[in-house]
Formats: C-alpha cells, structure tokens, sequence
C-alpha cells in the first residue's frame, strides 16, 4: 500500500493533509466497502460516513499509534460491521456475506449472479478470512498493513490466508463448477 | 505495481511449503479467487462532490475553539455582519448574473435541482429581509426598553447590541434572528459518532437511537450535488430560531401577577438533541427550556373530578441559587383510552418539495405516518394532501379501516419541486372541512422542514387562515423533519396559532413516542386556552422568575379575556412550569410614588401562602373560560427531601439555563445537573430519562 501521507511526529491532519488522505485512499476504501456489502448506495454511504468520521476526528489522529490507512481502514470495517448490526439486530452479522443465501441481500442486480455464486464459498469462511481474502487478493495490502487492521501478528495473517487456501482448494471441485 | 499471482503462491510457499507438492491445484485456486474479484468502480461524481463536501464542513468545523473563546453574543452580531455582508454580495451577483430573464415561472418549471436553487435564491432574499428587520427591531427594542422604569434585583453589564430586557411586565414576542451555528446538512450522519478515545481507533460507537436503522439513499450522489447547490445559502445559516427576551426577576410587589399561557410543545428537546447527537453544542436560542421540561412526563395526581386535568405544586431549594426557591407547577391531563376518544377526520399535508428528498425527512416522515396509521380505527378517516410545486390531493379521505391504501399511497410519495406550503394549507383545510366529524378530532397534520417560500400568500396571510380555521373547530399539529435548513421559528408560530402543537421528530423512536405512545396526547385536545396566573404574596416573595415560556407571557388582563389564545392541553399531557423565588427579607416599607402608594395588607403578613395559582381553561367545544383558584403554601423543604419529579424537572431546566447561556444561571453546572438527575430517574421505562442523562454527559464534553 502506499504510504504517501507523512505526517511527522506532530498529532492531528491540516486540511492539505486531509485532501491527500481522501485522494489517495477514496477508491481503496470504497471498494472495500463494497465488497463488504455489494451495494452502491450502501457503500457511498458508508464511505462518505468512514470519511466524515475521519474529519471530525482529524486532530485526534496519533501517527504514533498507527498509520493512516490502518486507521481508515479500521474506520471503514467498523461501519460496516455496525451497518449490518444495527439493521439486522444481530451480532453474528459482520457484512454482507454473513447474510443468508436464501434472503435478500439487497445487492446491486449488475452483481448478485456473481455474489450469489461467491456466496457458496465465502459464506464458509469465517469473517476474518473473508477479510483477509478482500484485503490481500483483492485489495492487493501487504501483510504488514493487513495485520495492523485487523489487529493480529503479520505471522497469523498469512497463516490465516494459508488456511483459506487450504479450504477453498478442498472445494475446488466446487468452485470449478461455478467459475468455469 | 500490480501483484502477480506468483508472489501470493510464494508467500504461500513460505507460510507452508507442503503447497508447493499440490502447486497446479493451488494456483488454481488463488486465480479463481483473484478472477472472482467483484468490480466495484467508484461513482466520479461521487467522488468529487463528497470531497467538496468534507473540506467545506472542515472549514466549518475548525473556527469552533475561536467560537468558544468569544462570548456568544459577540458572535451574534458579528454573525448577522457577516450574514448582511454575505447576503448584499449574493444579492447584488443576482442582479448582475447572466440568467435574470427569466421568469418566475420558468424557474419552477424547471428541473427539480433549479427548482431548488430557486428556492435558495427565495430563502437569501428572505434573509436578507430577516436581518435587516432584525436589526431595526433591535433598536426599537433598545430604544424602548431606555425609556421604561424596569424593576430588576440583578443589574449587570451588558454587552452592547444585546436587547435583553428584564422586566418588562409583558414578555414582547421575540425578533426573528439569524443566527451563527446551524449545523450543516449532514449527508451520512444517522448514527452518531463517538470519540476515538484511549490506544485504539475505535470508529462509530453504537450510540445511535434504537429502532433506528443506518441510512439508505436514494442516491447520494443526487444528495451530494444538492448540497453544493445548498452549499453557499447555506454559509451563513438557514436555520431559523427567533431569539426571545428571557423572562427575568420581577418584585412582587411591583407585579404581584404573572400570567402565561402553556406550552405543551417538546420539539426543541428533540432539536437540542439532533445537534449534540451530531458534535455540536445547540444554538442558546434553539433551546427553549420549557420545551425541554415539558419533553418529560411527571407523576402528578390524575384527575378526579369536574375539570379535565388536576395539578400540582412543590417549594424546594433552587439548585443554582441556594438562597432562592424554586416553585413547580404541575399540570395533568386526563388520560383516555384509545377506545373512548372522538373518531378523527385527520389530513396528512406532506410536504414533498425538493428540500424534503433525504432519508431523514421524506423517508423518516413515511415511517412516522405508517405508525400512526396503523393507530387508526374503522371510524377514523384519513386524506393525504402533498404539496410541492403544487398542491395535490393524493389520497381522498378514507376510512381507517383501509389501512392498506393509506400506506400504498404514503409509500409512493416522492419529493421534488420547490415548496408552496399555503396552498397547501388550504388545500388540506378544505378537505378537513369537507370530511367534518361534529363532535370528533378535526386536525391537520403539517409535516414539513417548514420552507415556505413560494406559496402565494405572505406569512401574516397563513396565520390568518390557521387562525380562522381553528375557530371553525380545525386544529393543526405540526411535525418538524430534518436539518440544516429547519425554520423552528416558523413552524412554532404556525402551530400555536393554530390550537395545535408542534413536535420535531428526529427519528423513529421519537415518530413513536409523539404519535403511537404519545398520539392521545398530540392529537386529542381536553381543553383549550388553559392560562395561569399566579399572585405571589410580597410579604414572602421578594422577586420571581418564570423560567422559560418566554414567548408566552400574556398580559395580566388577558387573563379573562375569552378571546385571547392560549395552549391546548392534550389527553394525558403533562405541563411543568418552575418559577425561581426570591424570598422577601423582612417587612416591605410601602412603595410611594407621586400619584400612587403601594403597601402590603396586613393579612399577607399573616398567612403562610406564598402565592395564589389561577387557572383558566375552555372545554374544546366552548368559548367559555372555567376558572380554578388555589393559595400555595410557603415551605422549606431541602432539595433532597424534594420530589423526584421536582429534582428531575430542576435538573433539566438547570440544563437549559447552561445551554441557552442564561445570564440568570448563576452556579449551575453540568455536575450537578447530572448528580440530580441521576438521583431522580424514577421508574424510567421508555428510557428517556436515561437517555437524558448521556445527553447531558455529551453537552459537558462539548461545552466544557
């Protein structure tokens, strides 16, 4: 990931640095809200929310504590998380993939054969794998940021995506069906 | 640089080199998942406008520590400078701007988001208009209040510009200001966000309302680009709150009488709380503290007898001024039964202009109505009228029976088109009048963000046609939506004129306590011009203050007179006023003037009342007033020994008197609002006392 934003050692973001965060990090964190919840108005949303989210809490950003992107990102799975909480009232839901199947997702027509036929595999995984597969293949993080976002060792990041390897290649007959 | 599907399956490698024996089979897999990567383009104009959005709300945000540093007042006036200077320039750009051709008519008909410019264009001109009438009425007010003999216990300096006259036996009504601080149209913000606080970033507490749901939009980026249409009416504030003289300290035996009118209105509670929900302190002239007081309900006696409500009284200790007391006036109103109330012939006038096309306005209002519909029983009748660009009757009257199309017709509502809110008034009161129950609940139920701009008649006009209605047995509820650009001042007047009260719902649960829970109450009228008036004893009063009611002090020989208005006191309504006492020192030596000596009797001085409460009221089908006189007892009771309903009450009024910075605050303090309202939560089943006590914790945060 790049790591355009030096803010030094002094706390909070000037409105120039603000700017180069939002530039830099926009499209990174809308489509990883989106492939969280497979629904534009849902993601814009969400994302103008992890935004104005950073804004409000701009003087309070400690790069001592951590990078920018970590932090956004944190932001961003945060919301999504409490989306999906708050509208199902239920805790076990961490986005869109928790959902089941058989309702309604409310994801956009142009994408619901493909979140359907993802559905089967990813709904197997737990939401942290689910997490590391959009951030590592999707997303294409390094691990180090990877880690720092979810709040794990870099070690237990890979071993986790090396798990979901392992899993998914098991149902590889599966997933042959589908892609093919 | 683009990862290659090479350096995942090394990494893979490294992590567990076993995969290297499947190496075809995994390469699969990673490809697959690499293929199965959803696309999700990010919207440009989305992109864009958001990113004007944020940086406009930075420059919005950063100026606060300078706000707090300043007394508010100063930056009132340099405020309306500002406004004045912004709206000349906006003004004088109309004039000279290429588009001014065109007509009147040509605008509306236009797409809706010039039909929404054009309204900005109306609402600069009407402030324009506001602020230079604001500050003519400023001097008049000053001049006057120069020339008047006032009586005041508590002289202060006072910051020039500030009209705040204490004193003068009847409060005037307020001046239409226009006022630094309200907040911006918030795009995302339903749920409210809390502080990153301690080692980890922990984004967007969960703090929001319950039942109420995160937002979805129509389309954002549609509100997007409405707001940067919005954006530059919007830099010196939209909102409209009208600035009321607070009431301040009378001598007793100057004015021994005080005469108001109720108030069972709570929306300013619920706009205090959008504001702390979203940051921010609320503008001290959003705070009505009455408004804050009545949001509550209070354990007072039920009615027993011939009159509709029963009441109560209780002396304790001021908590701000422990050598003052506080006396609680406690007003309830009978409770019905959903069964035994009179069928309604309800109107729903929506307001669907394009103002109203957000999640927290249009979709909130859908919600709210959906309730209430579901309220409805087979004798009560329901029509929908919605006006926009034009007034329209969506939905003729129908019985409540219908539940079904009455929600088919709210659920297809859409918004757009600017607003004329008067003919849709009319409209609306046609088709109430057209559907009249004798003997029923006649009622309007205005749902707006309250931008009236194009409408043909003037302000004064609509009042008048309220007024007139109310008389025919019409009454008007209001319901305020949204944000950013709410006219509170308007939608109260409008209400109070029109036997009605005025409620603003911020979200569902609010929609649920004022329309389901409350709905006897905000629609069921027991008695109409209900007055006070208290005379207090000056051989044990000194001075008084009425807190609050600021815009409805009536003169003390409105009092009989059946033909001024009052409030309406619903079915189960409870209404509290607190007047803060300063106890009389010893004998009063007589008051001599040149023409007029004023001495106190020896019978005061002999009983132990410390005043006479007065009421009047009418029942909803008469013009005759019923009145009910009581004497009070004086009493010493510590504040500890007091009610719970009086600690409470006290508590949130002293909250009040913190944010609406009043200059009769004296010791008041976050800390022991807090510490009192904590020891009186009674039995809070709705969670709203509770709830108060998280916003007071947020206004501490925030103002301290």
């Amino acid at each position: 990931m790049q790591e355009t934003i030096s803010t030094d050692s002094k706390k909070g973001l000037t409105r120039e640095e603000f700017e180069h965060v939002y530039d830099a990090y926009i499209d990174k964190i809308y489509s990883f809200i989106y492939y969280k919840t497979c629904n534009r108005e849902t993601a814009e949303d969400l994302t103008s929310q992890t935004f104005l989210n950073v804004l409000q809490n701009r003087h309070r950003f400690d790069p001592a504590k951590g990078s920018i992107p970590v932090w956004i990102y944190r932001i961003a799975r945060n919301l999504v998380i409490d989306f999906y909480r708050k509208k199902r009232s239920s805790v076990d839901i961490g986005d869109v993939w928790d959902i089941p199947s058989t309702e309604d997702v409310a994801c956009d027509y142009q994408v619901k054969e493909q979140v359907a036929e993802l559905k089967v595999i990813l709904s197997k995984l737990p939401p942290e794998q689910r997490d590391i597969v959009i951030l590592r293949v999707w997303q294409e993080l390094p691990y180090r940021e990877i880690a720092r976002i979810m709040g794990k060792s870099e070690a237990a990041c890979k071993m986790m995506f090396s798990r979901v390897i392992t899993k998914l290649k098991d149902a590889l007959p599966v997933m042959a069906v589908l892609f093919m | 640089m683009r990862m290659t599907i090479k350096s995942i399956l090394n990494e893979l490698y490294e992590i567990d080199p076993s995969f290297k024996d499947r190496e075809k089979e995994i390469e699969k897999t990673v490809k697959k998942l690499m293929e199965s990567k959803i696309d999700a383009p990010i919207d440009n104009n989305f992109k864009q406008s958001l990113k004007k959005r944020l940086l406009s709300e930075m420059g919005k945000t950063r100026p606060s520590l300078f706000k707090r540093l300043l007394k508010p007042r100063l930056i009132l006036s340099f405020g309306g400078a500002f406004a004045v200077l912004a709206v000349l320039l906006v003004f004088i750009l109309m004039q000279t701007g290429p588009q001014d051709t065109r007509t009147k008519s040509d605008l509306i008909s236009e797409t809706s988001t010039n039909g929404r410019m054009e309204k900005m264009e109306n609402k600069e001109m009407q402030s324009l208009e506001k602020v230079i009438i604001t500050e003519t009425e400023e001097k008049t007010v000053i001049s006057r209040l120069d020339s008047s003999t006032i009586s005041d216990t508590k002289s202060k300096p006072k910051l020039s510009g500030e009209t705040d006259g204490k004193g003068g036996y009847k409060d005037e009504p307020g001046k239409p200001d226009v006022l630094q601080g309200g907040d911006l149209e918030e795009l995302t913000l339903n749920y409210q966000t809390e502080a990153f606080e301690g080692s980890g970033y922990n984004p967007d507490g969960s703090l929001g309302s319950e039942g109420q749901t995160p937002p979805q939009y129509k389309d954002l980026s549609n509100l997007v680009d409405k707001y940067n249409a919005k954006k530059d009416a919007e830099k010196f504030n939209t909102e409209e709150y009208t600035k009321y003289r607070e009431n301040g300290f009378l001598k007793a035996i100057d004015n021994p009488l005080s005469t108001f009118s109720i108030d069972v209105d709570t929306a300013s509670y619920a706009n205090v709380r959008r504001f702390l929900s979203y940051g921010e302190l609320p503008p001290p002239d959003a705070v009505r503290i009455e408004e804050l007081v009545n949001y509550f309900t209070y354990d007072y006696p039920e009615p027993t007898g011939e009159h509709p409500f029963a009441f109560a009284t209780e002396i304790s200790a001021c908590p701000w001024e422990e050598s003052h007391k506080l006396l609680l006036i406690g007003l309830q109103g009978r409770k019905m039964e959903l069964a035994s109330l009179p069928p309604s012939n309800l109107v729903f006038l929506i307001d669907v202009s394009g103002s109203m096309d957000e999640p927290e306005k249009l979709g909130l209002l859908k919600k709210a109505f959906g309730l209430l519909t579901e309220q409805m029983r087979p004798n009560d009748r329901v029509a929908i009228v919605v006006y926009a660009g034009a007034a329209g009757l969506v939905l003729p009257s129908t019985s409540g029976e219908k539940k079904r199309d009455i929600l088919a017709s709210l659920d297809k509502l859409e918004a757009g088109g600017s607003t004329a809110g008067s003919e849709g008034i009319q409209l609306a009161y046609e088709t109430a009048a057209n559907n009249f129950l004798q003997g029923g609940n006649n009622r309007v139920i205005l749902a707006t963000d309250g931008d009236f701009n194009v409408g043909p008649s003037s302000e004064g006009e609509l009042v008048r046609l309220i007024e007139e209605k109310r008389k025919q047995g019409i009454y008007l509820t209001i319901l305020g939506f949204g944000m950013g650009n709410y006219k509170d001042s308007k939608m109260e007047q409008l209400a109070d004129k029109g036997n009605g009260n005025y409620a603003y719902i911020d979200n569902l649960k609010e929609a649920a306590k004022v329309l389901v829970k409350e709905m006897a109450g905000t629609l069921f009228t027991i008695a109409k011009d209900v007055k006070l008036q208290l005379e207090f004893n000056p051989a044990r009063v000194d001075s008084y203050r009425l807190i609050g009611y600021s815009n409805r002090m009536l003169a003390r020989e409105d009092f009989e007179d059946d033909t001024k208005d009052a409030g309406e006191l619903g079915a189960g309504h409870t209404v509290t006023a607190l007047y803060e006492i300063v106890p009389a020192k010893g004998y009063n030596q007589p008051t001599e003037l040149k023409y007029q000596t004023t001495k106190v009797n020896e019978q005061a001085y002999a009983t132990d009342d410390i005043v006479t409460l007065k009421f009047r009221y009418k029942k909803p089908d008469s013009d005759t007033s019923i009145p009910i006189e009581v004497a009070v007892r004086d009493e010493d009771t510590s504040l500890h020994s007091a009610s719970v309903n009086f600690r409470f009450a006290s508590a949130v009024a002293e909250w009040g008197l913190i944010l609406s910075q009043s200059e009769y605050k004296e010791n008041a303090s976050y800390r022991q609002v807090l510490e009192l309202a904590r020891s009186s939560l009674g039995y809070d089943e709705e969670g709203y006392r509770n709830e108060f006590v998280s916003l007071v914790e947020e206004s501490s945060r925030l103002g301290e």
